[in-house]
């Protein structure tokens, strides 16, 4: 394992890695800045840059993004209320209110500082856990990887709130979408409708650029206007005092970087849920602040902006181990280690460990890298946001669809990425979960390969799914994910009850 | 039992995703019981779920019961929590048109060409900027992308089919 870091240390010390770094970084910050587009968006677009590097210099540049996006986000969120990304909306109840007392340089240096600590500590606990991951990949067979799948993706499911119906349905949908094409296992191709450009299947990473960039920008067309309406002047001072607050707050930062790793790892939950989760927390763990919760408390800023930047960590043990991916972002990301011939699960983590450790050193430096370029440019970061949609919708459209090109220089991807816009469009038009839909696509033929091996294995008899004792918790964990929201409804209405009657 | 108006979009959204995957399971049919085993399942098991969807966007008791059961919201309190955005069908459409023309023009004329302009007509006729800021942002594009992918990445961008066919 030290050698892999090493080797991790090594592929980013050249003058090269570090400019990929920069470049990841600084892109990721921009686009979680920007309201509306965010990292999922920034690395399906920057796919196309990674085809002719190698596997760790894509890492390294993929790496950058993911770590800054979040850092980004919150610049939008403290100046002018709008966060960049989902899950810096918690970071807008007291990091607003902050900017409004003229605080906003206090809270931006307490924000990023707290997010390169919490991206550091997820990092640290990724490495943590590692072994303990290789031992337990090991326990997989193919009934226990179908199980796990279907896992996966009833989970992240259940994790779009209120939509679970809407999930279950993308998730199919996104399985059929995977089918398409040549079936290694029987040599046949599938679904194909006598369309030569179907033959091979559906094209992952111009699917995923229509799904998550174009669509985006379709979207902004028809909402119109600009990304922030507010035009007031931005300023900046105090950041040094912002920095202290974090180090002062270090229970709060710990707390909160603890519940972004442990909420990140779970499939699909994100950060959203993790710096909500962070932040509800921290306002119960301290009932007589000296400022109140919503009202300026810079506690209020540093746990939301620790959990969700050390959710990157957490979200990355399941997209390594298992390749079931933690977050839109990962799955986009999963694509582009399926691109450079990686295969997650045992053998990542056995023969390609430094590349596993070349993410690690590159998340780690980027957060810190990214925390540094926001202490440093906050208010010109802020001006990004009111950058009119009409300048970002044509060159990001066209630019992702050259990129859409670029990979196999065949004509049918750029169609592929139109259509997948579409799909994209209508799924945010009609509040269907996109990332049930990825990571379904992406499933897709692994957990149809573990289903016809386990039916091999067990001579075409069901029973294998249920006999065996992971793959039967693996059920129950998917039976017991599926009925969470049954339960949560049932305990608010118990407590609603509750309430009710002591009144 | 009916479909409130302002939740018909929703259902036909769903219709059409219906109508997708009897298609799936009947095209499904023509493979080998090993080829098409998993795909039947999964179809299957869609169809309850996308009915189920329908069913929850009706003013019925069950629709009711159905939202409740998988969103913990009446019908009413999604609609409340829904996304307000107006979307008219006509913007829609336009927008949709832009997307087209400008994929039917790389297919025709290729990237090079068509980046320019669709970024200019685009900054002037939808952004209402004026003539220099359109035109700077159309050459700043086409030269990142120039850049970017035929000289530093150095790919061939297509050309357009026109270009092919004159060899």
């Amino acid at each position: 394992m030290f050698d892999a870091l090493l080797e991790g240390i090594v592929n980013l010390g050249s003058i090269h890695s570090l400019l990929l770094l920069a470049a990841g970084s600084v892109v990721g910050l921009l686009f979680g800045a920007i309201p509306g587009l965010g990292g999922t968006t920034a690395v399906a677009l920057l796919i196309p840059l990674t085809f002719g590097m190698e596997p760790w210099q894509a890492i390294i540049l993929m790496g950058g993004v993911m770590a800054a996006t979040s850092t980004g986000g919150s610049v939008s969120a403290i100046l002018l209320n709008t966060p960049g990304i989902a899950p810096n909306a918690a970071t807008t109840f007291d990091g607003y209110p902050l900017a409004q007392q003229g605080k906003a340089g206090m809270a931006i240096g307490a924000a990023a500082t707290a997010s390169a600590l919490g991206g550091v500590i997820g990092v640290v606990s990724l490495v943590a856990v590692i072994p303990i991951m290789k031992a337990i990949v090991l326990l997989f067979t193919p009934p226990e990887f179908f199980m796990l799948a279907i896992f996966g993706m009833c989970a992240i499911a259940v994790s779009s709130g209120d939509r679970l119906l809407q999930g279950l349905i993308t998730a199919i949908i996104g399985l059929m979408v995977g089918f398409v094409g040549y079936y290694d296992v029987t040599s046949t191709v599938r679904f194909d409708f006598g369309i030569p450009l179907l033959e091979d299947g559906i094209k992952l990473v111009p699917a995923l650029i229509g799904l998550f960039a174009i669509s985006e920008m379709i979207n902004l067309a028809v909402k119109g206007g600009s990304i922030s309406q507010d035009t007031s002047d931005v300023e900046i001072s105090g950041v040094s005092a912002g920095v202290k607050e974090v180090f002062k707050n270090w229970s709060t930062m710990l707390v909160g970087s603890g519940y972004g790793t442990f909420i990140g790892a779970v499939p699909g939950v994100g950060g959203t849920v993790a710096a909500f989760l962070s932040y509800s927390t921290q306002a119960q763990r301290d009932p007589t602040p000296e400022i109140e919760y919503g009202k300026g408390n810079i506690k209020g800023v540093i746990a939301p902006e620790s959990a969700n930047n050390a959710k990157d960590g957490g979200s990355l043990i399941p997209t390594l181990a298992f390749g079931i991916p933690g977050s839109a972002e990962t799955a986009v990301f999963l694509g582009v280690l399926i691109l450079h011939g990686i295969e997650p699960g045992q053998k990542l983590l056995e023969d390609h460990q430094d590349l596993v450790f070349t993410l690690v050193v590159a998340l780690t430096v980027s957060a810190v890298f990214a925390t540094l370029i926001v202490l440093a440019l906050a208010k010109y970061m802020a001006l990004l946001t009111r950058i009119s949609v009409h300048m970002l919708i044509p060159t990001v459209t066209v630019v992702a669809l050259v990129g859409a090109f670029a990979l196999n220089t065949e004509i049918g991807d750029v169609v592929i990425a139109f259509i997948f816009a579409f799909i994209g469009y209508f799924m945010i038009r009609f509040n269907y979960p996109r990332v049930t839909f990825t990571i379904a696509i992406v499933l897709g033929s692994i957990t149809e390969l573990s289903f016809h091996q386990s039916m091999l294995i067990a001579d075409d008899q069901m029973s294998i799914f249920f006999t065996r004792g992971l793959s039967l918790t693996l059920l129950a964990l998917t039976i017991l994910s599926l009925a969470f929201p049954t339960f949560r409804r049932k305990m608010k209405e118990r407590k609603e009850a509750k309430l009710e009657a002591e009144q | 039992m009916r479909i409130p108006e302002h939740r018909r979009p929703s259902a036909l959204y769903i219709l059409i995703i219906l109508a997708i995957v009897v298609l799936f399971i009947a095209t499904s049919y023509q493979y080998k019981l090993t080829d098409r085993m998993f795909p039947l399942m999964v179809g299957y098991f869609a169809l309850p779920l996308l009915i189920m969807d329908l069913l929850a966007l009706t003013d019925s008791k069950i629709g009711e019961k159905i939202s409740i059961f998988f969103s913990a919201k009446t019908p009413e309190k999604v609609d409340e929590d829904a996304d307000t955005t107006v979307r008219s069908l006509k913007q829609e459409l336009m927008i949709f048109m832009w997307m087209g023309i400008l994929v039917l023009g790389i297919y025709l004329i290729g990237f090079l060409p068509c980046t320019p302009v669709f970024v200019y007509c685009w900054m002037k006729y939808r952004g209402g900027y004026s003539i220099r800021e359109s035109a700077y942002l159309s050459i700043g594009t086409i030269v990142f992308v120039y850049v970017l992918f035929e000289i530093i990445l150095q790919y061939e961008l297509y050309p357009g089919i026109f270009l092919y066919w004159y060899g």
